[in-house]
């Protein structure tokens, strides 16, 4: 068993190479991906280190300096209760960052699963397919306002909501992948060895299906980041004493003429988030193609 | 003579493979309005057996169903009916641990050598796959090692182990199937095409290849194929399907030298002769290969047969024994 | 020096390369043909040697970038192919020179009937009305033996077989009265039978039409029932040029000589000689075309190489009057 196990260990280091190879063969050809990268590098950064960035409490109510601009002891200014839009928008960027990374890792694991199983095993297909089209009709945005109608707006309804809707897509991602797979020659050949089922699926057909499984769960990603941001802006979503950037649009839209900046901040860091992040789903779709793996 | 004399010497013994009237229809899916469901019968009653240590060949062209057959006895599809006996037993029907059990004594090397490596696996890990699966060499040292040797088998360096298969050549890739084929020292090898993707001189190399293994390991090969020249270099026996039947089989030397089939003479006739004093005067044979939807009635060849006669087109010949060991189907031959 | 009719197209020192991720390939090194008013020349070799890429050069169907053809010329009819601006190659593809390809399904446009396709070649080219063009096409789909002319005008391709598809890529092709056709391993996706076929159709055609042909192929079979000359190449040179019947009876590259041997054929039973158990094999690989040797390409394989032929590479020669070797040990290999 373990010399597989083995020779994976070993790819897992000549991977690594060739990973490092082809960044620097990125950079040359595709700044845009390096510089997406590192925008998304930079908000991750400053959302897991917010608290050592700054030391106000983002919640901290201070009715003397509401709505200031932004500058002086506020840099981003204050917001109409007078809290740190600094200290609201870094943190909130993590509620941002954890509902897309959480939403895409639900939805990649459940729909590899489930398109694992329909893709390999056509008995199952049309059930798993059917069910998926069900769940697909379900509007994402009801789901998640009907799950904080019966219970309470919280962070996680808002990632089962969204992880929900999204994994019928990958479900019949991967099932296409897995199709075209499962009538290589190579599955034939492992199939002649005795190799069983599992083994099928796990040595040759899923590292196959990895590198556009990859690149779609980055565009789950971002797509999860702005329904959140639209889920707490209706209030459906994140509760409102936790900051995030929906809802932090969603509290500042009436001060938009006379203070522009609640709303402006955190909606910048939004869209910079979704386009760094749909920056790097681009390249990593270019630099997964295999076609280009075989010239590399 | 020597191959005739090996011929009766295993004549008694039990074939190692016996394909009983092997079917494989595939149900094509039943079209809005329409009342009847299509089959393409791909495979439409073989009866055939390998014996041990000889190569028997299964030429057509493409759609004859040769390659559904070496599928369908690798149980990679379902046969519709029929059996498939391997070493004594039926495997047709078997399915799970016991038909794995049975796997391991036949093993397969396939057309295309860039698609049948799995792309993102190592070749050691490739070869060692089979020994793995089956748990004929205990630690994964010992595993590597085997796949090392192996490779020095099939001519290549036990170094290549660590490399992918896009490093290497089509030669050399195919040389990687084989060194996993053999890896189980199976005694049958089903060679689908196994040479048709390749140049010629890499063709010669494998070819020789292929023969010295069955020396050396006392292997049996069906070697499926459509280039003629290469199945009268390899074969002991050769048999030629058209539309999913035989329709001649003989040993090697009696079916090129006295092909009696039409369709045998007409595709010997066809093939190009490399010399360009032999002057070509040969029967071109007229049309297409009819759709295996809807095979013409009686006798499939008789839409191209410059013989066929009106029961042709009714009566559909059974393979009959015209002289010992030598099968045709045809009313008039 | 040999007489004949006169040449139609020339090539001189033909080199193209490809930019690739892994650095350039260079694909053709130095390639010169010459082809008379209706002559067939097969170009001859293993996938990989740029028979296909000196092919398609002629009629410019390479797509640059990647391709760069670096030096050569072809002339064709006074003029030079590669200098051409591209609306007067566009006015000889298909009219004067034409192609056809080895798999027709990807040559033909799926959504255009047969008889529309070729119709619009005719009309492009040839002077006169639909109908004359029409008229033409059906003509042409009549010459090529496809049966039930009518009905198979209005099919699409996908109706067609293989073989039939084929005929019409041919029908096609001869549609203007080429001078030249090139024709890239017409045969190679077809089975036997249809194989034997279509090169009839196309001698016998060539024979009506007077039409040179440019046949490139790998299957030497075809090249000994369809050639009169045969230029054989290895890794981007030809390496020997002969009348086909010599090629076969004398040929005097080491590479040719091994080529030829390793051909597994059908076993001429009358004259009762022996079969060799073992065929005969070229030890080796194909150099890699990134970073091709100076020498001799085949050096590395050939059971002659000698020091000559690792430090420099052996022009194409004249031997005899119609024989041209390109190698250095070409008498004592004879």
């Amino acid at each position: 068993m373990s010399i597989i196990g083995d020779v994976k260990r070993l790819d897992l280091v000549t991977r690594l190479d060739w990973i490092g190879t082809a960044v620097r063969v990125q950079f040359g050809r595709n700044p845009s991906l390096v510089l997406g990268g590192a925008l998304f590098v930079l908000l991750v950064l400053v959302s897991v280190f917010a608290p050592l960035l700054t030391d106000s409490d983002p919640r901290r109510i201070n009715g003397i300096v509401r709505l200031t601009s932004p500058g002086g002891d506020f840099l981003f200014g204050t917001d109409n209760l007078g809290r740190d839009m600094f200290a609201r928008t870094f943190f909130g960027g993590r509620i941002s960052l954890i509902v897309g990374v959480s939403v895409a890792l639900i939805a990649s694991i459940a729909g590899l699963f489930f398109g694992l199983i329909a893709g390999y095993f056509r008995r199952l297909d049309s059930i798993i397919m059917r069910v998926m089209d069900g769940i697909m009709a379900i509007p994402g945005i009801l789901l998640a306002i009907a799950l904080v109608a019966v219970t309470r707006p919280s962070v996680g309804n808002v990632i089962m909501a969204i992880a929900v809707t999204e994994i019928p897509r990958v479900v019949r991602l991967v099932r296409s992948v897995v199709l075209t797979l499962r009538e290589q020659p190579y599955v034939d050949a492992a199939t002649s060895v005795g190799t069983s089922t599992i083994g099928i699926l796990h040595r040759h057909i899923l590292p196959n299906a990895m590198a556009p499984l990859i690149v779609q769960a980055t565009f789950i990603c971002a797509a999860a980041v702005i329904t959140e941001a639209y889920l707490s802006f209706l209030g459906a979503g994140t509760p409102s004493e936790i900051p995030s950037w929906g809802n932090m649009m969603a509290e500042g839209r009436i001060y938009f003429l006379t203070a522009p900046w609640i709303v402006l901040i955190p909606g910048g860091f939004l869209a910079a988030m979704v386009l760094s992040i749909n920056i790097v789903g681009d390249g990593l779709r270019d630099m997964l193609d295999p076609r280009m793996t075989k010239e590399l | 003579m020597t191959g005739h004399a090996k011929e009766a010497r295993t004549e008694g013994e039990p074939p190692l493979l016996e394909l009983t009237d092997l079917k494989v229809h595939f149900q094509l899916k039943k079209e809005l309005f329409q009342t009847t469901k299509h089959a393409v019968k791909a495979v439409d009653g073989v009866s055939l057996s390998v014996r041990r240590s000889e190569t028997l060949s299964i030429v057509g062209e493409s759609g004859c169903g040769k390659s559904t057959m070496g599928r369908a006895i690798l149980r990679l599809v379902d046969p519709t009916a029929g059996t498939i006996k391997l070493d004594g037993a039926d495997i047709s029907r078997l399915s799970g641990k016991r038909l794995w059990q049975h796997r391991r004594k036949m093993q397969a090397v396939f057309q295309d050598p860039f698609a049948s490596l799995s792309p993102r696996m190592k070749v050691g890990a490739i070869i060692a796959e089979p020994l793995v699966n089956y748990g004929t060499v205990t630690g994964r040292k010992a595993a590597l090692s085997r796949a090392a040797e192996l490779l020095e088998v099939v001519g290549l360096k036990g170094e290549h182990a660590s490399k992918f298969p896009h490093e290497f050549s089509g030669g050399q890739r195919q040389r990687i199937g084989i060194a996993r084929a053999i890896a189980l020292n199976p005694d049958l090898i089903i060679c689908d095409e196994a040479v048709s993707a390749l140049d010629v001189s890499v063709q010669a190399q494998i070819i020789n290849l292929l023969m010295d293994l069955q020396d050396e390991f006392k292997l049996s090969y069906l070697f499926i194929a459509h280039d003629l020249a290469v199945v009268d270099h390899i074969s002991t026996r050769v048999a030629v399907m058209y539309l999913g039947r035989i329709v001649e089989l003989a040993h090697r030397d009696t079916l090129f030298d006295t092909p009696k089939h039409p369709y045998t003479e007409a595709l010997l006739a066809a093939v190009p002769t490399p010399d360009p004093s032999i002057s070509s005067a040969k029967a071109v044979l007229s049309g297409d290969v009819p759709s295996p939807i809807n095979p013409p009635p009686g006798c499939h060849f008789n839409t191209r047969c410059p013989y066929a006669e009106d029961r042709c087109r009714i009566e559909s010949p059974v393979l009959r024994e015209i002289a010992p060991h030598h099968f045709v189907s045809c009313h008039y031959r | 020096m040999r007489q004949g009719p006169p040449p139609i197209l020339e090539m001189r020192d033909l080199a193209v390369r490809f930019s690739t991720e892994a650095g350039p390939v260079y694909a053709v090194n130095g390639v010169s043909l010459t082809l008379r008013e209706g002559e067939t020349l097969a170009l001859v070799g293993e996938s990989g040697c740029g028979k296909s890429v000196t092919a398609l050069s002629i009629l410019r169907l390479l797509k640059s970038p990647p391709a760069l053809t670096t030096q050569g010329t072809i002339s064709y009819n006074g003029s030079d192919l590669l200098a051409l601006p591209e609306a007067k190659i566009r006015s000889i593809r298909g009219n004067e020179v034409s192609m056809i390809f080895q798999e027709p399904m990807t040559s033909l446009n799926p959504v255009l009937t047969i008889g529309r396709q070729i119709t619009e070649v005719v009309a492009k080219h040839r002077p006169g009305n639909r109908k004359q063009a029409r008229d033409r096409a059906l003509h042409m789909l009549d010459m090529v033996k496809i049966p039930d002319v009518v009905r198979r005008y209005a099919e699409y391709p996908h109706q067609l077989s293989g073989g039939m598809r084929q005929r019409v890529m041919i029908a096609m092709a001869l549609a203007c009265d080429p001078k030249l056709l090139i024709a890239d391993e017409p045969t190679t996706a077809l089975d036997v039978t249809i194989q034997a076929q279509i090169m009839e159709l196309l001698l016998r055609l060539k024979e009506e039409t007077g039409t040179a042909i440019l046949l490139i192929t790998h299957d030497l079979g075809v090249v000994a029932e369809a050639a009169q000359r045969v230029a054989v190449m290895y890794a981007g040179r030809i390496i020997e040029e002969a009348p086909v019947a010599e090629i076969f009876a004398d040929a005097k590259h080491p590479y040719t000589r091994g080529l030829l041997a390793s051909i597994p054929r059908i076993h001429n039973r009358h004259t009762g000689s022996a079969r060799p158990r073992r065929l005969p094999e070229i030890p080796g690989v194909v150099p890699s075309m990134t970073d091709p040797p100076i020498a001799c390409q085949f050096a590395a394989r050939c059971p002659l190489a000698a020091a000559q032929c690792r430090e420099s590479a052996p022009p194409l020669r004249p031997m005899l009057s119609n024989h041209a070797v390109a190698c250095w040990n070409a008498e004592t290999a004879a």
